[in-house]
């Protein structure tokens, strides 16, 4: 995790520092782990397949997520922002296991126009129309 | 037939209600019955049921492990089980996640953030995620009211079972005496000289590697078992680490508890809670009942019985 750590150490002094540096701790999370490469404006993340996993472009007051290579594009601010855009990367992580054991998993509908992300899954916080939104309602 | 004469119970306590109205002055002289046992925090501290205790020790593939934890968990709360999920593993896809939680509380123990969160998924599940010492303190509590917590482990189960080994080791007792061992060291040494020679613990056992007793932690330990993956950690304290074939990628392993037939993953919930009927789910609801089962008869994990 060098490049990460390069990485986090030159944008520290942005005003983006800190949900970036939320994002790359829970990116190290992943397990298997995913392998970091440098790139023009930031890192790209692999997984031990060699499938693009991500990339992350660091920009002065945000930063952009791309989920599995243009599919999804998140441009993040705020560390809710970050959060959002990692929970599109574990659904986007699930996804692919299913596709790789040869299963279709069921897609999850996106909904464009959203505060932090011009991309939002569901479950996120603040939607009204989320997962959890519904199983509440219905018990 | 004059009151004095009437038979009367051992505490009295039963005779409290009839006589209400007919004079204070003997209510008040039984009181203290009541009183003395209320305000006594050992008593609050004591649990009132067995909790079953399962540790499910990564594989290497956090996805497996947290769906095997969320489909365990829905089934033990299907069959009426109050179940706590505690995640010691801080890896990505979590039982949170796969319990439904919102990313702000499945990422609360992946970020390390400060304090801790107690939240609810499908079917009731409480999820606890683990990274700081506070949330410790919060499982100890938590699982008083438990009837079965699933801790998900790293590989190194051994060292990551260690601070929780009080929070694990109250829930785990079946005698007066063990309990009371739980709270004092002094009494576990002299509890541990009388049992010498036993055949037998009543359930499995761990080190500790922080100078406390040795004391009952786990009752099952789980492994999902992957194709080509090394072979992990194969006994934590006395328990037998069980592995457990999840889809069909890996072929027949001697010893597994359960062999889970390949399912379509949902994108983001486990499968109990989408597809209750499916026959992979079903594998999960009958390995529930087993482990309960098995709680019933004593345990079957141990190396050693």
């Amino acid at each position: 995790m060098d490049d990460v750590q390069r990485l986090l150490d030159d944008v520290q002094e942005l005003s983006c520092a800190v949900p970036l540096q939320q994002f790359v701790t829970a990116l190290s999370a992943f397990e298997p782990p995913l392998m970091p490469e440098p790139m023009g404006l930031g890192l790209r993340f692999r997984t031990p397949g060699g499938v693009v996993f991500c990339e992350i472009s660091v920009f002065s007051e945000l930063f952009l997520v791309r989920v599995g290579g243009d599919t999804m594009e998140f441009r993040v601010r705020t560390v809710d922002a970050a959060r959002a855009a990692l929970d599109a990367l574990v659904t986007a992580h699930v996804l692919a296991r299913g596709a790789e054991s040869g299963a279709a998993a069921t897609l999850v509908p996106v909904r464009p126009g959203v505060p932090g992300g011009n991309v939002q899954p569901e479950a996120t916080d603040g939607n009204p129309g989320g997962l959890q939104s519904r199983l509440r309602s219905s018990e | 037939m004059p009151e004095d004469a009437r038979p009367r119970g051992p505490t009295g306590g039963g005779d409290a209600k009839t006589r209400s109205g007919r004079g204070s002055g003997r209510l008040r002289d039984i009181s203290h019955l009541y009183l003395s046992s209320r305000g006594s925090p050992a008593a609050n501290s004591v649990p009132a049921r067995r909790c079953l205790r399962v540790g499910v020790i990564s594989s290497g593939d956090a996805l497996a492990d947290a769906e095997v934890c969320a489909n365990l968990a829905i089934q033990f709360a299907k069959l009426g089980r109050r179940t706590v999920v505690a995640d010691a593993a801080r890896a990505l896809p979590n039982p949170g996640f796969r319990l439904g939680l919102e990313p702000h509380a499945y990422l609360a123990g992946v970020l390390a953030e400060p304090g801790f969160r107690i939240d609810r998924g499908v079917a009731g599940v409480r999820v606890l995620a683990l990274p700081t010492a506070a949330a410790f303190g919060a499982l100890e509590e938590l699982l008083r009211e438990t009837d079965a917590v699933l801790v998900r482990l790293p590989a190194a189960a051994a060292e990551a079972l260690a601070p929780l080994a009080m929070s694990l080791a109250a829930v785990g007792i079946a005698t007066t005496m063990q309990r009371v061992a739980t709270h004092s060291p002094m009494f576990e040494a002299w509890l541990s000289t009388a049992r010498r020679g036993e055949a037998a613990a009543p359930a499995a056992r761990l080190e500790s590697g922080h100078g406390a007793s040795r004391r009952d932690l786990l009752d099952v330990a789980i492994r999902v078992q992957r194709p080509g993956a090394a072979a992990g950690v194969r006994q934590v304290g006395r328990v037998m680490v069980r592995p457990l074939v999840w889809g069909d990628a890996v072929p027949a392993v001697p010893g597994a508890c359960a062999r889970v037939p390949p399912y379509r993953l949902h994108a983001r919930l486990a499968l109990a809670a989408v597809q209750p009927d499916h026959p992979a789910a079903r594998v999960f609801e009958g390995l529930a009942q087993a482990l309960l089962a098995g709680l019933g008869s004593g345990g079957g994990g141990r190396a050693d019985g």
